[in-house]
């Protein structure tokens, strides 16, 4: 019984690291185990890549001299990553000495693995680390001398010390078909300096630098650096959605401490809003109860696009992590809001006649109320089930009649009462017409004239909503909207000013 | 056709462009330039490489492969979609039979435009999923 037992652990534990179901920080292999270090080192030697790195990441905790043949064998895998990793693995191993052999590496595409290397000649040469690293800081292939800055960054603390003044400018000077790798190399470097202005100096040049591997490299580092001097300037290069994943990321690296300045800066309306929308994205960075409280403080922004990335961002972090605590009040406040919403455009998009040139703010309402309905289902998501109301929500965009009731069956069987009372108008099958008059009921909606309509639009926030409602003034609306069309005739926003003057030349030449 | 707005309304009614929001469609007007072609002139020809897209918004042309009329068109119209998405060489010449007035969109700055605009890109794998729908539809019927 015994034997079956350990057979039974053997092939669970086997099949785990097949699968990778095990977690890489939860686990501290012990490889003198005859069982685990068997399994380990056929894992090693598997066709799977993903499956030798997952093995790999595994061992990061293990004494692995044992598997130092294994790992010595990866180093020649076609596998960048897989390569890295055994190299980083094998710095520990004192029992094999590849110096010789891993020379070869010296020349290997991959400037993390130069680096690499050159730690491992370092850590594993004869001579003193200090004269190693120093024979490459001035080696002849500026190649291995950004490398080794580097390692001497990364793993020695402060490389300043060691290389002359003008040695980031000698390289940072180089051109040539290496130009890109080597400034990638100095820009990772310059995040492990522990000299404060040579970091500053040298990231803020290379942050604008033309090749976007070496601007990445920057702002990782600007992260890693964790000097808050960078963050304004990262920050306004959040509209710039070429970067703004990485610069989301180094701004997250300065920890929850630093939530609350962005959420004063998402609020700044003298901000880009393009900036501004790229903000939420930094907390799903931070999957935390203290960003989710954060979120919940910013979620009453009036802003239906600012609002819908705050929203985003809550539903990426609770599937993520279903414990985070939401509060189920606030989320219920926000959905009341986003319902009234919804109900207002209808009010407005039923004052439209269906004649008017080419439709277009009705069917730029009709978008709106599409998007607050989503908006409204992705707060469901908060307090219910995410799965379930997102597929509840597929199912109402359905074609076909019996998906939707399906849907509409669902959410009477399981939203709350006062959840009920909001989303059932706009979910569930009802014309226009019954559904405005149930909202009517639900928040006491004003009945408005069609020019009061087109003028709440005008004065309202959204961007594409106003340029369409300007589009709808004619000559025989009310002097009120003329004179609105007029000022935005000298509006600031380019959308709002062309649309304007279009529609001023337009009425002029009606009314001639 | 100098507005946005003007682009908008126009774009909504080419049927690739149908399922994309409004508001989208004023991002994607935004790379579009206007160009106009003389009567007999050719828009391009069998053959060359597909870098943009042609939306007629006034005039009538003919494709035609290998000097055989292969359809007429008039405005509005798409032309040079397959191409202007696989990037491949165009199978049809397309001749102006009137003066014709487009807007274009090059390929670079429209793939540049999808990556930033989800919703963009959702509207045209409807179009294209409506498509492969309707050959299904024909394809099956044939059998």
């Amino acid at each position: 019984m015994g034997i079956k037992a350990r057979r039974g652990y053997v092939n669970k534990f086997r099949h785990s690291v097949q699968k990778q179901l095990i977690g890489t920080d939860s686990i501290a292999l012990n490889l003198d185990e005859p069982t685990i270090y068997s399994v380990i080192k056929e894992s090693l030697q598997s066709e799977s890549e993903s499956q030798i790195l997952h093995t790999l990441y595994l061992l990061e905790e293990a004494d692995v001299d044992k598997v130092a043949g294994e790992l010595r064998e990866l180093l020649y895998h076609s596998s960048r990553d897989i390569k890295l990793k055994a190299l980083q693995l094998l710095q520990d191993v004192d029992t094999l000495n590849l110096t010789d052999e891993i020379k070869e590496l010296l020349s290997d595409s991959d400037p993390e693995i130069r680096l690499e290397t050159i730690y491992y000649l370092c850590r594993h040469s004869r001579e003193d680390p200090t004269t190693v690293i120093k024979s490459y800081l001035s080696h002849d292939d500026t190649k291995l001398r950004s490398a080794a800055l580097g390692c001497a960054s990364k793993h020695g603390g402060s490389a300043t010390d060691l290389v002359e003044p003008d040695f980031f400018d000698r390289l940072l000077n180089q051109h040539g078909k290496d130009e890109t790798v080597i400034k990638a190399q100095i820009a990772e470097a310059l995040g492990y300096i522990e000299d404060d202005k040579i970091a500053r100096k040298y990231l803020a040049k290379l942050l604008d630098d033309k090749h976007p591997a070496v601007v990445k490299k920057a702002i990782a580092s600007m992260g890693r650096q964790q000097n808050d001097r960078f963050i304004p300037e990262l920050i306004n290069r959040l509209s710039d959605k070429e970067y703004r994943n990485e610069i989301r990321k180094a701004l997250a690296a300065f920890g929850t401490d630093y939530l609350i300045l962005y959420k004063d800066r998402f609020f700044d309306s003298s901000l880009d809003l393009e900036v501004r929308k790229g903000i939420p994205g930094i907390f799903a960075y931070l999957p935390q109860q203290k960003t989710v409280d954060q979120l919940l403080a910013m979620i009453d922004i009036e802003h239906p696009d600012l609002r819908y990335h705050i929203i985003k961002t809550l539903n990426k972090l609770v599937l993520r992590d279903s414990e985070l605590g939401m509060s189920s009040g606030k989320i219920r406040e926000v959905i009341r809001q986003e319902a009234l919403k919804f109900f207002k455009l209808l009010a407005i998009k039923d004052l439209q006649p269906a004649d008017r040139p080419n439709r277009i703010l009705l069917k730029a309402l009709e978008e709106k109320m599409a998007q607050t309905q989503e908006r409204l289902f992705r707060l469901l998501g908060l307090i219910y089930d995410a799965k379930d109301m997102f597929g509840t929500y597929l199912a109402l965009q359905s074609l076909s009649s019996e998906k939707r009731s399906a849907a509409v069956e669902f959410l009477d069987n399981i939203l709350e009462p006062a959840d009920r009372r909001y989303i059932f108008p706009i979910a569930d099958d009802l014309t226009d017409d019954e559904k405005l008059k149930k909202g009517r009921e639900l928040f006491q909606i004003p009945h408005l004239r069609y020019d009061e309509g087109l003028m709440q639009l005008i004065e309202g926030e959204d961007p594409w909503l106003r340029a369409c409602a300007i589009y709808s003034v004619s000559p025989q609306c009310p002097a009120s909207l003329q004179t609105k069309v007029k000022q935005a005739a000298g509006s600031s926003e380019h959308l709002l000013r062309e649309t304007a003057e279009l529609v001023l030349e337009r009425n002029r030449s009606n009314s001639n | 056709m100098d507005t946005t707005i003007e682009r908008v309304i126009f774009l909504q009614r080419i049927e690739l462009f149908a399922d994309i929001p409004s508001e989208q469609l004023a991002h994607l007007a935004g790379i579009t330039r206007k160009i106009t072609k003389s009567e007999g002139e050719f828009l391009f020809r069998k053959g060359d490489q597909s870098q943009s897209l042609y939306l007629l918004f006034d005039g009538r042309m003919e494709l035609t492969r290998d000097g055989s009329l292969k359809k007429e068109i008039s405005d509005p119209e798409a032309i040079g979609v397959w191409g202007f998405f696989d990037g491949g060489e165009r199978l049809l010449s397309a001749a102006c039979i009137s003066e014709c007035h487009f807007l274009t969109i090059n390929s670079m700055e429209f793939y540049d435009l999808l990556e930033e605009r989800v919703h963009l890109s959702r509207g045209l794998l409807k179009y294209f999923v409506k498509r492969i729908r309707k050959l299904t539809e024909v394809s099956d019927a044939i059998v």
